[in-house]
């Protein structure tokens, strides 16, 4: 199991752990609650910090826009 | 084999018929809700930022029963409050402003809770005064009734909306009075239209329209003038109710 499905199952008791990587995380039982829990688990296990423009729902929509979004700041990262 | 339907009348073929006639035929097509500051005579409204979630920590922390009707809080850790500042005051789906009640000599102190328009249909010209967490230093607070007066004035004077809508748990008892002293009229309760919190729950909407506004700023204009209260602070007189 890779870093981001580990943090959504540690995250919310509801998702299937075969959820598809582009199925809306929120209309699968993600609630704004488990949303908060993501984000700190995402942070832990994936070993980032994300800064506070990137904390917005629609970055951790699904699994391929929660990639993108780690991508996106590990090549802003790694440019610095 | 197809049924033959009648042919509409020329009034059922008429635009304007859809409506119930109660209402304007034309309407200002309302505008989005920015983050700009909003400034009262009692209070200030600043668009929430995550910078804000430092100074409200104090306040959501000890008071966890402010939460209690909240879609979200209490918070064990100032960790997950901060995300959870950041998320709303980074959503496109909200506009939240944090609240400053004024110290003595008028100038903004501090931040006090916070409110905002959600569920906006600009097609509708439609939103909702809600999202709001004041816990109680400032709940019940003159400056409480001017921050949400002052957002109802600027949704249906500045951004030209029909119709703000307001709803709360049915056993929130507070948002209830609150919303029917504002002059919400109440429209009904949804049966467990919502999961909050993993448990589903009811609503009792209520709602307040363009047309009734006017005269709901007058009352409340009144009941805020500074004669209406006393040296220390009382009112002298209720805010009066929609007839």
């Amino acid at each position: 199991m890779d870093g981001i499905r580990a943090a959504l199952q540690q995250s919310s008791l509801y998702l299937p752990e075969d959820i598809s990587e582009e199925e809306n995380l929120f209309d699968a039982g993600l609630s704004s609650f488990d949303l908060i829990n993501l984000i700190m688990s995402l942070e832990e296990i994936c070993a980032i910090e994300f800064p506070l423009d990137a904390m917005r729902r629609e970055n951790f929509a699904t699994i391929t826009k929660i990639r993108e979004t780690i991508s996106a700041l590990r090549n802003k990262t790694a440019a610095l | 084999m197809f049924v033959e339907l009648p042919e509409p009348s020329t009034e059922t073929s008429n635009l304007a018929s859809y409506g119930n006639g109660k209402f304007p035929k034309t309407l200002k097509a309302a505008r989005p809700p920015r983050r700009i500051p909003i400034r009262g005579t009692h209070v200030t409204l600043e668009p929430l930022t995550a910078g804000h979630a430092e100074e409200l920590w104090l306040l959501a922390s000890a008071f966890p029963d402010s939460w209690r009707y909240m879609p979200m809080g209490p918070f064990d850790c100032f960790a997950k409050f901060m995300i959870y500042t950041t998320l709303i005051a980074n959503s496109q789906d909200e506009t939240i402003w944090c609240v400053r009640p004024h110290g003595p000599h008028g100038e903004p102190g501090h931040a006090a809770g916070w409110l905002g328009l959600l569920n906006t249909h600009l097609a509708n010209a439609s939103t909702e005064l809600g999202n709001i967490w004041f816990p109680p230093p400032f709940a019940g607070t003159t400056a409480a009734t001017e921050a949400k007066m002052r957002l109802l004035e600027y949704a249906f004077e500045t951004l030209a909306f029909f119709r703000v809508a307001w709803k709360c748990h049915p056993l929130n008892a507070n948002s209830r009075h609150a919303a029917e002293r504002l002059g919400f009229q109440y429209e009904g309760t949804s049966r467990g239209n919502l999961i909050i919190k993993s448990a589903r729950r009811d609503s009792a909407h209520y709602s307040l329209l363009a047309e009734e506004w006017p005269a709901r700023r007058t009352a409340l204009q009144t009941w805020l003038a500074p004669e209406n209260f006393d040296a220390q602070g009382h009112q002298k007189h209720p805010l009066v109710r929609p007839g």
